[in-house]
């Protein structure tokens, strides 16, 4: 049997002259172009909708009319700009939201005039009516310092109580991306105890450099105001290093003008979690990268939260870059576990952490809270 | 560069017009379609582009030398050669640390402690498509049934953008003759692309997305926090993610392709109709299933070599299967796993078909039935594909399925469990009804068309997610 007739007779889920492949449905439109596109391959005719071979092709294929590459264009572009009328306002907020530099320069003017037109001419209410039925019509924020005036400061205290099934401790995890996967672990050991109580509240994509994005001043003042926890854990900084505005100027990340404001951010966010009753905030930084020159930042951020931390009582900095760094101290994806095996910590952008990674972390943490706070200890992580 | 954002709208329109523009003169056209390949793979690491002109030399190279050469072992040594080259590539990206790794792990279970070498090499975004669709070439050319093609071509074939990064896996015998002539700028089948490209939005953004933070995640990471019918929901609500997510790229990549002209292969068929595990893989991801059939399970012998070869070779293609989708030990028990449903059914069939029978019962009942017990199989297989690379994960989440029963849970909305309905119910809509709305559409006036095109990005906006998530099959 040679290698067509192999190919025909052969089907490595069916038997030759299996009732399911009688019972196969037909093929799609767009099979039955491929057969013709194989065909080709083997020396047939091979005629597709689009294909300029200089016979004229059919006008339609099944059933469907074939169109010119102008049409196509028409009918496009004029679909994507009206989508951008109708849908004008949340674009400005994305083109906003963009990291500072030219791009978003050129994104943001251009969408001033299209969201001026199209809230003069009412275009936008549709979208924003249902944006605000749904509760995303937040309206968009105009860049400022990131800090906010948070009125008079509540009970700050450092006296911890221990926790018991009929008060339990209430932790508060939150943070960017990097929070989730490392704070649905620290959630479920922290539960596991059976005396603490947590919630999970991360935001992907967002951080405390662009406050016009995610407003995370405005969103910790209402943890800490609202949700009271006796416990935060901080996971803040993947998507921090990049330019900010402030009073119209746009600061780089690697000047001393962007660190200062930087660190103002972070230790107004630590002031703020402290502020009504939590009596630890535990500030998770960042763990060793696996790109270098990212490694260079990370230091520079976790030199800023480790030293906001140190000025203020009941603020702990955790130390997460030698947990996830080889014993030479350098990046691995790979480190050993409890056990002494190798195990997958790091996802595939050397950035963030495996469940295995996130369970060492959030193992940690909890352990550490538990020390503080005396409970005893639970479950196990790797 | 992610097909549902602004960023990639610009992108294509911009490529549609030179692309068309181009067309006619068509070394120009090639080079330009391979530099907007490059832009489009190179937007996450520029370094990655590197590996396309890599692989796109070297195989150009290893085809003329196979059809050079005259003598079957000859050319044999070469293909051997291209295909070391290719898997040895693939493996050192993807492989070498995992079975380091597995090795250093086995070792220090009988007491011998190493500390192996790791490269620690980021993985290429899509490294898994490129490496079969590539072998496609030098295989075929080395039986005989593709002429070896031009160094532009193979770049064509390596970078063109719409499969790039995640299939579906066209191969060089179905896209390298869609080069040979111009594509006909009169004769554009943008109904269907249109539906393509919205059916995969849609799938993406309204269904895939929203199962995946509102539910699938959370009992996924932390399964200990969820009741058991959460987790259970959980189960078909990643069944559904999974689907949503892998067809809606396909989908999109067919779509994006055919108005530049080209067709590409479809990759799914409604798989949750499927009656049985033989049937689910003629649905799901069609292309993959046909290149381990024609690529590895008949040069393995196929089912030539007698019933318990045959088993064998099924195992062995589907172990393998699993394994191609991640350097994990939970994806070659997934691949296992449907390894003996397919042996099971074969077995089954036989048995049928010696007692005079159809391989499968027929009536609406027993078709109901099958699809049922089949979704069941392949949903609860699908736990051991997304978790962490080890068997506690997954066990714990199957687990949870018999230890918290007694409450709904407080994650179980309404809404979670209607769209998970929906993505299962979309795969029972007529392929009829489907065609119909697209011969409607296509014959609507250009103006109406853009119409209709722009309430489509409007309902995308007001209930998709607010920010683009990254497709599950990227990381294979």
């Amino acid at each position: 049997m040679d290698e067509r007739d192999h190919r025909l007779g052969d089907d490595w889920f069916d038997e030759p002259g299996d009732d399911a492949r009688r019972a196969a449905p037909p093929p799609a439109p767009g099979q039955a172009d491929m057969r013709r596109a194989s065909a080709a391959a083997t020396g047939e005719p091979h005629r597709s909708p689009a294909s300029g071979d200089g016979r004229r092709p059919p006008a339609t294929v099944g059933g469907r009319r074939l169109v010119p590459a102008g049409s196509v264009l028409v009918a496009g572009l004029l679909g994507l700009v009206l989508a951008l009328f109708l849908n004008a306002a949340s674009i400005q907020r994305t083109a906003r939201a963009m990291p500072f530099g030219a791009q978003r320069t050129l994104a943001v003017a251009a969408m001033r005039p299209v969201a001026a037109l199209s809230h003069l001419l009412l275009i936008d209410r549709p979208s924003n009516a249902a944006l605000a039925m749904l509760g995303r019509g937040t309206p968009p924020e105009e860049s400022g310092s990131g800090l906010h005036d948070l009125g008079a400061p509540g009970k700050v205290t450092t006296a911890m109580r221990t926790p018991t099934v009929g008060r339990p401790l209430r932790i508060w995890v939150g943070g960017d991306s990097m929070a989730q996967n490392t704070g649905a672990q620290v959630v479920q050991y922290a539960e596991q105890t059976g005396v603490m109580r947590a919630t999970l509240d991360y935001h992907i994509s967002t951080g405390l450099s662009r406050p016009d994005y995610f407003d995370w001043p405005r969103r910790l003042a209402y943890v800490s105001r609202v949700l009271r926890p006796d416990v935060a854990v901080a996971f803040f900084g993947a998507n921090d290093a990049q330019a900010v505005e402030l009073d119209g100027r746009v600061l780089g990340s690697e000047t001393t003008a962007w660190d200062a404001l930087y660190a103002q951010r972070v230790g107004q966010a630590m002031d703020t979690l402290r502020r009504n009753g939590a009596t630890r905030v535990y500030w998770v930084g960042l763990p060793i990268m696996g790109s270098k020159a990212f490694s260079r930042t990370v230091r520079v951020l976790n030199t800023i939260y480790r030293r906001e931390a140190a000025g203020r009582p009941g603020v702990v900095y955790v130390d997460t870059w030698s947990m996830f760094a080889t014993p030479s101290g350098r990046f691995s994806a790979y480190l050993r576990d409890s056990h002494g095996d190798l195990q997958l910590m790091r996802q595939a952008d050397g950035i963030h952490l495996t469940l295995a990674g996130a369970s060492r972390l959030g193992w940690a943490i909890v352990a550490r809270i538990r020390r503080d706070y005396h409970v005893a200890a639970g479950a196990t992580g790797s | 560069m992610l097909f549902p954002t602004i960023t990639f709208a610009i992108f294509f329109v911009a490529v549609f017009i030179a692309s068309w523009l181009l067309m006619p003169r068509s070394r120009a056209w090639k080079v330009f379609i391979v530099l907007a390949g490059c832009v489009f793979y190179g937007w996450w690491d520029v370094r990655a582009v590197a590996l396309l002109g890599v692989v796109a030399v070297a195989n150009w190279g290893f085809a003329r030398a196979i059809a050079g050469t005259r003598g079957g072992r000859a050319r044999r040594a070469t293909l051997v050669g291209a295909l070391a080259f290719d898997l040895g590539l693939l493996g050192v990206f993807k492989y070498f640390d995992f079975f380091v790794v597995s090795a250093t792990n086995v070792f220090r279970g009988v007491g011998l402690h190493l500390t192996p070498p790791l490269l620690d090499l980021a993985l290429p975004v899509g490294i898994s498509f490129l490496t079969f669709r590539i072998i496609t070439y030098v295989v075929d050319v080395e039986r005989g049934t593709l002429e070896p093609a031009s160094l532009l071509d193979v770049a064509v074939y390596v970078a063109f953008f719409p499969y790039l990064l995640a299939g579906p896996i066209a191969r060089a015998s179905e896209f390298l003759p869609q080069l040979r002539e111009p594509r006909d700028p009169r004769r554009i089948d943008a109904s269907r692309a249109y539906f393509l490209i919205f059916a995969g939005l849609v799938k993406k953004m309204l269904i895939a997305d929203y199962v995946a933070t509102h539910l699938v995640t959370g009992v996924f990471t932390t399964p200990g926090r969820y009741s058991s019918l959460e987790t259970l929901i959980a189960i078909y609500g990643y069944a559904v993610q999974i689907y949503c997510d892998f067809s809606a790229y396909s989908d999109m990549a067919i779509g994006l392709s055919l108005l530049l002209g080209f067709e590409l292969p479809d990759n799914f068929r409604a798989p949750y109709t499927a009656r049985d595990v033989r049937d689910f893989w003629r649905r799901w991801h069609m292309t993959l299933s046909s290149w381990i059939r024609d690529y590895l399970y008949i040069p393995l012998g196929g089912n030539r070599k007698g019933v318990g070869r045959t088993y064998v070779n099924l195992m062995v293609a589907m172990l393998l299967a699993g394994l191609w989708h991640g350097a994990a030990w939970t994806f070659v028990f997934w691949g296992g796993l449907h390894g003996a449903g397919l042996c099971y059914d074969h077995w089954r069939a036989a048995r049928r078909r010696q007692r005079g029978e159809p391989d499968l019962r027929g009536g609406f009942w027993p078709v109901a039935r099958q699809r049922f017990l089949t979704f069941q199989f392949v949903a609860f297989a699908w736990v051991f594909f997304p978790t962490r690379p080890d068997f506690a994960s997954p066990l714990a989440i199957l687990s949870r399925l018999f230890t918290a029963w007694g409450g709904v849970g407080s994650n179980l909305t309404l809404a979670v469990v209607l769209v998970i309905a929906l993505g299962i119910a979309i795969q029972y809509v007529p392929e009829r009804a489907a065609a119909l709305a697209q011969v409607r559409f296509s014959r609507l006036a250009p103006a109406l068309q853009g119409v209709g095109l722009a309430l489509g990005f409007f309902v995308l906006n007001v209930l998709g997610p607010q920010g683009p998530a990254a497709f599950l099959y990227f990381r294979f």
